[in-house]
């Protein structure tokens, strides 16, 4: 076992942690990944495989496919202890059962005793590049089966494959230089607040780093690029979940704030401006990092364009008036 | 055929054509694709069958290009 894995299995918050970033649990069944484990279930000429995932008490199937459906709704959702895969997962290696109703770990396993009559399964973790094992792909039939080692080769390259799709799908969301979500997967959160139109109350605040331009034309690019992952940094200190952070810029970032009225939002923008006030950027010791921002908090029935824009315009009128300062937006007309 | 001969042909019939990727994202795919030959690789030494192989690879490959198209059109 390799110290990354290691260091997985004995960290069961930052595995659930890992498990979060790719935002995958109880998401949509997806063709890419239904396709993955119908050819998986093809090229071991057994009764299912899937794609399962481990979450804090319970195993979450992304992708099922047995011989009757392509979705084994049966295995969708069953708690962690039930769950073969959480063995996977526990040992790092490959589980070969060859006759569950004969190994006592299994036997009394309602998988094997009722309906789906489990008998053979091999399971591989699908571990992340940090190590950790978020999940299993395995295969398992009604039949004992003795699988070799190379069947446990074959499945193990796919649960590679299987996690460089997922990837890249983190890829898609999370801004490569600071790990907030790019503009793209901000702007879903936000058009998902809209879709809830809950009226509770949501702000959004737009920041954009002061004089950005004269550091990297001073300093260069890579100086720039630290500011900026400094500055996201100090954010991500102060924002805590449900609300997120996104870069939506090259130097501007957004911050969705959920159960913030406007009042609530401006003063985490002051706090964020106090903070920012104190960053020591290394190898910038005397450049002051400031941002300029504009608040608005979310009307009910506004659309995610209007309600961005008042907090855009708010943005704009706070480098207006002098930069290094916050300006709450607008209310919304009403016509 | 050897296995990255294989990944390479059918990545040449994707449908990424002349797209520039960034860095980041060559990179993303070249792992993928290295995870593939592996793969390939392994399924040789198993005794599957070769054109079940190469049907395999094609599938794959399209569903990654797919995911790799909707991250590129992330700020459109």
């Amino acid at each position: 076992m390799n110290e990354a894995a290691r260091l997985g299995a004995d960290d069961e918050a930052g595995r659930l942690a890992a498990l979060r970033r790719y935002n995958i649990l109880d998401t949509e069944p997806e063709e890419e990944f239904d396709e993955i484990v119908a050819l998986i279930r093809s090229i071991f000429n057994i009764s299912s495989a899937a794609i399962n995932l481990i979450d804090f008490d319970r195993q979450w199937s992304k992708a099922a496919a047995n011989a009757s459906s392509n979705r084994c709704a049966s295995q969708n959702n069953c708690p962690r202890s039930e769950a073969f895969c959480d063995y996977t997962i526990r040992s790092q290696e490959a589980t070969m059962i060859e006759d569950a109703s004969l190994d006592p770990r299994f036997a009394d396993n309602r998988f094997v005793t009722g309906p789906l009559g489990v008998r053979s399964y091999l399971g591989v973790p699908l571990t992340t590049p940090d190590g950790y094992n978020i999940g299993a792909l395995c295969v398992f039939g009604t039949e004992p089966r003795s699988f070799t080692s190379a069947d446990k080769e074959v499945l193990s390259n796919f649960a590679k494959v299987v996690m460089s799709q997922m990837e890249l799908r983190l890829t898609a969301r999370v801004d490569g230089l600071t790990g907030v979500l790019t503009r793209k997967a901000f702007v879903t959160r936000l058009d998902r607040v809209v879709a809830e139109d809950t009226g509770d109350p949501t702000s959004l605040v737009l920041l954009d780093l002061d004089h950005f331009k004269s550091i990297n034309d001073r300093f260069g690019h890579p100086a720039g690029d630290a500011v900026l992952t400094h500055v996201a940094a100090a954010m991500s200190g102060l924002v805590k979940k449900p609300d997120s952070i996104g870069r939506v810029g090259g130097e501007e970032f957004g911050i969705l704030l959920h159960g913030a009225d406007l009042v609530a939002a401006q003063g985490l923008a002051a706090r964020l401006r106090e903070r920012l006030a104190q960053l020591s950027v290394p190898g910038l010791p005397d450049e002051r990092v400031t941002v300029s921002a504009g608040v608005a908090e979310r009307s009910r029935g506004e659309t995610r364009q209007a309600w961005f824009e008042r907090a855009d315009r708010a943005l704009y009128a706070a480098k207006h008036n002098g930069r290094d300062q916050a300006v709450a937006a607008a209310p919304l007309e009403v016509k | 055929m050897e296995p990255a001969q294989l990944v390479a042909e059918e990545l040449k019939r994707g449908t990424l054509g002349e797209r520039e990727l960034t860095a980041d994202l060559q990179q993303a795919l070249e792992r993928h694709c290295s995870n593939l030959v592996t793969l390939v690789q392994s399924l040789h030494a198993s005794g599957r069958d070769r054109d079940a192989i190469r049907e395999l690879v094609a599938v794959m490959l399209r569903s990654y290009e797919d995911d790799l198209i909707q991250v590129l059109g992330k700020d459109e």
